[in-house]
């Protein structure tokens, strides 16, 4: 199971790249200690059915059920995440600078109105928010899923078309925006052009 | 809407279970050993039994293992069926999680602006061990242990027949009477022998970690972490939501600081101290594997103890900074 995660790709779903070493060894060391236990010419002991029942069944369910969980469920109700300590691009030309880059820069700026109508390409997962409005979100994930953590931007998708699914990934062409609104300044990305895009081998920041 | 919760339940669920594997595996493999070269535990039977030196030195053997409350529970429960002192082990079983090194450097990468944090962890960690080591020891044994971790300690014997979780043991298993384990022969002491205990081991306790991490992800995807936060400059109730967070989201304790990181702005430092505190030691997922080691009663007693300190450590904290 633990192999099969690591050789199938499900990790870069599930978890952080520094996590991947400790899961893959722990697979092989398994594997080694199974085959030695199986080589041993001794009568079992009575380890409880159940217990193997269980371990076996969520073993066969991992393998055959790959997790396909909602991001925008899961970051739903959970607080923006803090890009402390994250590489930034500050340096970088307004359009090849990331969703996560742009939050930052929007965030570390006494002066968020200097960003306005410069050009954007980002990309992201639609989230649909509790008040059913479509931002364009990526997770930060230091560990796990467990402690995902969402980065968005309210997002004016383009009028002529539907707006993308939830859970969409797209990359979105437009520009920058600051509102006045009785909040403070609220940055929105208006989009010119979306373009559906397939989910990436590693679909959150680390 | 439904299957969408179910199966971002799934993923979660598997990203808690996959993470946790390789510290269970660590902690029995590390278990296996001891039983294996330490079959009699004469070694283990001589650390100290002192209220103070005992928690002191399990908390100190914490210190080398790096590895999170999954990782610590099997080396803690060999440590107790090998005949160690309850309060050694109970001091490594409480602060290892919160004292070692990897969960420091990481605290300390996590906050580099909050010094304060860089102590008041550790020492908030160390004190809880201490008070709670003490309260057990006031108890005797056979009201706060399971009844084959007491049959093991009676016997003081290592690598001879049963497995460590042998019937019965936490919340899966038979509750029939099982016969006591045989003396241990030198046939049954062999490498091959101890692996095999090693796997059956890991069976149960993977079997309880599968449960844990259900429950977890369960509440992850159903509880808004936002109502939660909600109540974050508020001195007590902020510190109550943050233990209650730091149950639920069962996050493993080397990492558990960065996703501190996310929301230590929105919440008093009483509340954070108290989630980086509790989290190593009391959380949904581990719950399970403490039934391998204490009764119901002691694992209430346990919880409430930890809550009630954590709540304390919480209060006195912001009392001092707010």
């Amino acid at each position: 199971m633990l192999v099969h995660s690591w050789s199938s790709g499900r990790l870069q779903l599930l978890m952080a790249p520094t996590f991947h070493v400790l899961v893959i060894g722990a697979g092989f060391m398994l594997l080694a200690g199974s085959a030695t236990a199986l080589m041993v010419d001794q009568p079992r002991r009575s380890t409880p059915w159940r217990a193997v029942v269980l371990v076996i069944c969520t073993s066969l369910l991992i393998v055959l059920a790959p997790p396909r969980g909602s991001f925008s469920m899961l970051a739903r109700y959970r607080p923006p995440a803090r890009l402390d300590g994250l590489a930034a691009g500050f340096a970088l030309p307004p359009e090849q600078r990331d969703l996560v880059d742009w939050v930052r820069l929007l965030r570390g700026t006494p002066q968020p109105r200097l960003f306005h109508g410069e050009p954007l390409r980002v990309e992201g997962f639609v989230l649909v928010t509790a008040t059913g409005e479509r931002h364009l979100a990526q997770l930060l994930v230091r560990c796990c899923l467990a402690d995902a953590t969402p980065v968005r931007l309210p997002v004016q998708w383009p009028a002529d078309a539907p707006p993308p699914e939830q859970d969409q990934w797209v990359r979105v062409e437009g520009e920058m925006e600051l509102l006045d609104t009785p909040d403070g300044m609220q940055p929105v990305i208006i989009a010119r052009e979306v373009t559906v895009i397939a989910k990436p081998r590693q679909p959150f920041r680390t | 809407m439904v299957l969408d919760h179910l199966s971002t339940s799934w993923s979660v669920f598997q990203a808690l279970f996959l993470e946790a594997m390789p510290f269970l595996l660590i902690g029995v493999a590390l278990a296996t050993m001891a039983r294996h070269w330490l079959p009699s535990g004469p070694v283990l039977q001589c650390l100290p039994d002192h209220p103070l030196l005992g928690p002191l030195t399990g908390a100190a053997m914490g210190f080398a293992l790096p590895a999170c409350e999954c990782g610590n529970v099997p080396v803690a429960r060999q440590l107790l069926a090998s005949g160690s002192p309850l309060p050694t082990a109970m001091g490594f079983l409480f602060a290892a999680p919160v004292l070692n090194p990897i969960v420091l450097a990481s605290t300390w990468a996590a906050f580099p602006d909050q010094p304060w944090l860089l102590w008041a962890r550790p020492a908030a960690g160390l004190a809880m061990a201490l008070v709670l080591s003490t309260l057990l020891r006031l108890q005797q044994e056979v009201n706060i242990l399971v009844p084959n971790l007491l049959r093991e300690r009676g016997f003081h014997q290592p690598a001879g027949t049963g497995s460590l979780l042998e019937r019965s043991a936490g919340l899966i298993g038979s509750s029939s009477p099982v016969p006591l384990p045989l003396l241990p022969t030198r046939r049954d002491q062999s490498w091959r022998l101890s692996v095999l205990h090693g796997v059956d081991e890991l069976v149960k306790l993977s079997s309880l970690l599968i449960l844990g991490c259900g429950v977890a992800a369960f509440l992850q995807t159903t509880l808004p972490r936002d109502w939660l936060l909600a109540v974050g400059q508020a001195p007590t109730l902020s510190v109550l939501a943050l233990m209650l967070l730091a149950v639920v989201i069962s996050v493993c304790s080397s990492v558990d600081a960065f996703l501190a990181l996310g929301f230590a702005s929105q919440v008093t430092p009483g509340a954070l101290l108290a989630f980086l505190v509790l989290g190593p030691v009391i959380d949904v997922k581990a719950l399970g594997l403490y039934g391998t080691v204490f009764c119901r009663s002691a694992m209430v007693f346990v919880a409430l103890s930890c809550s009630v300190l954590v709540l304390l450590a919480g209060q006195w904290t912001n009392a001092l900074m707010l």
